[in-house]
């Protein structure tokens, strides 16, 4: 998990800040993941696939990112992993949605979805200067 | 790490179904292990599956490995990341496998609990009584014994007395030119005080009330370190000063908690004091029930009480002087007091002679050996109860042994095993100790309420917390020890020997035939002890209650009427007085008779002195005797026969010829009446020195001094004769004596306003009262006694009946050959009997020395009677034989067949 945190330097004028930012990301990822969950059980592999051509590459900036949070939704008990074997007749790890995982995706979309309607609308409101604007 | 040093379990190539349904954990290092390939293997998947993916898209192999990787990232930053998420979730796992097997524990013990219900309710109610007992006599001998005095540095402060020589043991007060040499010529006290209790009369601003003071001289606040509620305490400046500092309770029953109180002028006995502080509700110096403390004005202004060095009435507190031990100041005072004796040899003791005694034993110094008695009485009761919970649970573990040699052959481990029967225990302990705490509350509550005339300070009990888990603990570690008997047998590896042979492993059942009866011999012996001196004092307490007081106390309600010395300075106000009241109360409706002494059967008489009997040897001691006044309806309120001669009359006034009514063993014993008592009629005593009485009566004993005491000679005189302004009142009663206490609070105040009517009580209450430390005692005691039975009863029970079920088979036999049931009858009871014979025969031994601590607690019984050891041990016996009865009983009436057949 720290590992993943990026590198704080002692010069970082807002620490919490990236914090946030970090929680954001993780959050929408996971939400992500337990999406790409819901059309049954699946590796690793085909999640990042999934989340990659869901999201246009926007997400996942490294592959690996995947993995922790699949741990990490595991140890929430939101999906299940077992071992079994893939299309091409290897040992792959496939990763399954509990209850619990299903019930949390179904009590965050909402949420999300309007947060991200609503930031998406502020920001396409033209600014007087016409500064900051997404690109 | 290549040495796997884990479980041998986790070699064994079981399914996880059978891992998991036996509740094989693997270790923790194992796991870890497990996890870091997994986790490998996993990214190794991703990385093939993406190298594939951009092979087929035409990547050359290297380039295809290489582009998996950077868009994998940092492969082993990712590792970790995931190891220690699923390291995280192997300790949430651990935990919650953890609390869960601990809850599947409890419920199965519960379980296993519930299956024996008949054991389990006599294991719980042992152990709560167990622990509620010790825990509510230990809260009490803490509270009372140990807990601090609420003083400051409570270990510096001593009570000192004078202790002449010949009689080192006794505490003689000390006079005030004593104390002031005292103080200025010692060293070893930073602080002393000198005090004496006094009553006053409250007036003004509401009722007149008699209030209990303290009169002390000396810095008050610094001697016993405490804080005043508001204003100040009493101190040196005050040796000449009218000045009070008020109790809290008073300051708010009386004064309304007045903020502003300090400098206020209050009247007591007719003379103003100043109001210069209030002290705090926990303040109980010089008393239980002192209302307040003031200067010393009355005692240093007053030629006799402040200048005799003769007159020894005040008790001296002092704190020790940083670094003096009690021992380094007795010395000195000793030597102090000596060198008084010496200069001052007519008004001194012979000799001299100090006792400087810790305030805290000085304070409960009486109630420590019944305290420390009923502590040791309550510890065997706890010892019972423990012996009896072995008993209980060494029964269970025997008859399960079959099924946990099952489960450890299933594959559960010993540990598992171990943990099981520690569970069990352990939730017995914890039921049968929940059990017991609110009977340890309901126990203080009856102690206090029991023992509160004769205990000090045990309004203020609490239980004790650390008492409660002292005495569970003690429990849940008999429960613990003995659980673990046939757990470590399990571990062993006895168990398979165990299913083989059932239940009727032969050498394990005769060494835990052993040990059962180790048990049994124990319990016999601790109860019979403790039945033992619980017979002693019961049969003492009843020859007390049967002690004849020589008056009729029910139906006379009694109560003290002070009058101020100072408004009824003349004896003939005194005697105006009290004879109007007299007859004011007599002609309320429902009173039949009224009568004034200044004693209070059975326990208090005002003062003793000498008299000198007309015709007998003048020079030789003169014998001294209670003198008391009382009037001429006192001996026919109380009921007192006057068994020769007259009582009192109103003829017997001042001015009329001096006469007196001595008792029955004044007469005998000073006046030779013998057989007659009229013999002692016309004599003539003197208590005064110059004045002749004649005797004109004599009455039958009263006790004075307490049931437990042998009546001493006793001479009445006329009030009339000698008025007093205090005297109290007995008023015989058509009804209830409590009711009439209006009715004649309202004729005293029609008389004076401002004559207080005070300590109320029906004269019963007052003869029960006096007998208060000697029935706390024996209820305890009794108590006590009886569960220590019913202990040693349900052990004897569970014992004989395990016999029995051991020795079905051979029952069975010895019937199948003939033999009659008598027979069998006899030889299971008889054999039951044996350890409660050795038991009975350690008890009485036990008893017999151990009774020696009784002695001072019992009236008029031997400590050492052999009736009562006698009746004890046949109780037990008999009991003990009933308890084996019952399953002897059933053994014989068992079908010899089916005995035979059963397993």
């Amino acid at each position: 998990m720290q590992s993943m945190r990026p590198p704080k330097s002692t010069t970082d004028p807002a620490p919490d800040m990236s914090d946030s930012e970090l929680n954001v990301l993780r959050s929408s990822l996971d939400l992500v993941i337990l999406k790409a969950l819901t059309w049954g059980p699946r590796h690793g592999y085909a999640v990042a696939e999934w989340v990659e051509e869901a999201t246009g590459d926007v997400l996942l900036l490294e592959e690996g990112t995947l993995y922790p949070a699949l741990h990490r939704l595991e140890r929430k008990g939101w999906v299940t992993a077992e071992w079994g074997v893939s299309e091409n007749n290897r040992r792959a790890k496939f990763y399954r949605l509990t209850p619990d995982g299903r019930a949390q995706l179904r009590a965050e979309t909402p949420t999300w979805l309007r947060h991200a309607e609503g930031i998406a609308r502020a920001l396409r409101i033209a600014s007087p200067e016409g500064a900051g604007e997404a690109a | 790490m290549t040495n796997d040093r884990g479980h041998p379990w986790d070699r064994l190539p079981l399914p996880e179904g059978v891992r998991r349904a036996f509740r094989l954990a693997v270790g923790p290092r194992r796991a870890l292990k497990d996890a870091a390939r997994d986790v490998d293997d996993e990214i190794a998947f991703h990385l093939a599956m993406r190298e594939q993916k951009l092979r087929a898209a035409g990547l050359p192999p290297e380039a295809a490995r290489a582009a998996a990787r950077r868009r994998f990232g940092d492969v082993s930053r990712v590792a970790d990341a995931c190891l220690s998420e699923s390291a995280a979730r192997g300790r949430e796992h651990s935990r919650a496998e953890l609390a869960a097997s601990v809850r599947q524990d409890a419920r199965f013990a519960l379980r296993a609990l519930r299956r024996t219900p008949l054991a389990t309710a006599a294991a719980l109610l042992t152990l709560a009584l167990g622990v509620g007992a010790t825990t509510a006599i230990f809260s009490v001998v803490y509270g009372v014994l140990v807990r601090p005095l609420p003083y400051r540095d409570a270990d510096r402060l001593v009570q000192l007395w004078e202790a002449p020589a010949p009689a080192r043991d006794q505490r003689i007060p000390v006079s005030v030119p004593t104390f002031r040499d005292w103080r200025a010529r010692t060293r070893s006290f930073s602080h002393t005080v000198a005090y004496a209790t006094n009553l006053f009369t409250l007036t003004g601003g509401g009722t007149p009330e008699q209030v209990r003071a303290v009169m002390a001289w000396g810095d008050v606040a610094a001697t016993l370190g405490v804080r005043p509620l508001i204003g100040r305490a009493p101190d040196r400046r005050d040796e000449r000063e009218d000045v009070v500092a008020l109790g809290e309770a008073l300051w708010r029953r009386r004064y309304g908690a007045d903020p502003r109180i300090v400098g206020r002028g209050i009247a007591m006995n007719g003379r103003p004091f100043t109001v210069i502080g209030v002290m705090p509700a926990s303040f109980h110096f010089g008393g239980p029930d002192i209302d307040m403390w003031t200067g010393y004005a009355q005692i240093l202004t007053d030629p006799v009480w402040g200048g005799q060095r003769g007159r020894r009435f005040q008790r001296v507190v002092a704190r020790l002087a940083p670094g003096v031990t009690a021992a380094a100041a007795a010395r000195e005072l000793d030597a102090v007091s000596r060198q008084l004796a010496r200069e001052y040899p007519e008004a001194s003791s012979p000799g001299g002679g100090v006792a400087v005694v810790p305030l805290r034993e000085q304070l409960v110094g009486d109630v420590r050996p019944a305290l420390l008695v009923l502590f040791g009485a309550v510890g065997c009761v706890l010892l019972i109860a423990c012996a009896n919970v072995a008993h209980l649970l060494l029964a269970r573990a025997t008859a399960r042994e079959r099924e946990l040699a099952v489960r450890a052959a299933l594959g559960a481990g010993r540990r598992r095993v171990a943990r099981q029967l520690l569970t069990e225990s352990l939730v017995l302990s914890a039921l049968g100790g929940a059990l017991g705490v609110p009977l340890a509350y309901a126990g203080v509550r009856a102690l206090a309420r029991l023992g509160a005339d004769s205990v000090p300070n045990l309004d203020a009990v609490r239980v004790d917390g650390w008492a409660l888990a002292f005495t569970a603990a003690a429990v849940a570690l008999t429960g613990l020890l003995v659980g673990l008997a046939p757990a470590v047998r399990a571990a062993r590896g006895d168990l398979a020997a165990s299913v083989r042979d059932g239940a009727r492993g032969a050498s394990q059942g005769r060494r835990q035939g052993r040990v059962r009866a180790a048990l049994v011999v124990a319990e016999v012996a601790l109860s019979l002890v403790l039945l033992v001196g619980a017979a002693l004092l019961v049969r003492s307490y009843q020859r007390l209650r049967a002690v004849d007081p020589g008056f009729a106390p029910d139906g006379v309600l009694t109560a003290l009427a002070a009058a101020s010395p100072n408004k009824y300075r003349e004896p003939e106000r005194q005697r105006a007085l009290f004879t109007e009241l007299t007859e004011r109360i007599a002609a309320l409706p429902g009173v039949r008779a009224v009568g004034l002494c200044d004693c209070m059967p059975p326990d208090r008489v005002r003062q003793s002195g000498s008299v000198l009997v007309e015709g007998a040897d003048r020079n030789g001691d003169l014998p001294t005797v209670e003198q008391t006044r009382a009037d001429a309806g006192y001996f026919a309120a109380l009921r007192v026969p006057v068994l020769a001669g007259r009582a009192f009359t109103g003829a017997d006034r001042a001015g009329a010829p001096p006469v007196a009514v001595v008792n029955e063993t004044f007469a005998r014993r000073l006046l030779g009446a013998g057989a007659d008592l009229s013999r002692a009629l016309g004599r003539r005593i003197q208590m005064d020195g110059v004045n002749w009485m004649t005797v004109v009566g004599v009455a039958r004993d009263v006790h004075y001094a307490g049931l437990a005491a042998p009546v001493e000679p006793v001479m009445y005189y006329p009030f009339l004769q000698d008025p007093f302004p205090g005297m109290y009142l007995f008023v015989r009663t058509a009804g209830e004596p409590a009711r009439m206490l209006g009715a004649v609070r309202r004729a005293a105040r029609a008389l004076d306003p401002e004559l207080p009517v005070t300590q109320a009580s029906p004269l019963d209450a007052r003869v029960e009262e006096s007998i208060a430390a000697p029935r706390f005692q024996t209820t305890l005691l009794a108590l006590f006694g009886a569960v220590a039975l019913a202990l040693a009863v349900v052990g004897v029970y569970g014992v004989v009946a395990y016999g029995v079920a051991q020795r079905k088979r051979e029952m069975g036999v010895r019937l199948a050959l003939g033999a009659r049931r008598g027979d069998v009858l006899r030889l299971v009871v008889g054999g039951a009997l044996r350890p409660v014979w050795v038991g009975v025969a350690i008890g009485l031994a036990g008893a017999a020395a151990g009774a020696r601590v009784l002695t001072r607690f019992v009236y008029d019984t031997s400590v050492r009677e052999p009736g009562t050891y006698a009746a004890v041990a046949l109780l037990l016996v008999g009991v003990a034989a009933l308890a084996s009865y019952l399953p002897a009983r059933r053994a014989a009436a068992a079908d010899p067949v089916g005995a035979l057949r059963g397993d």
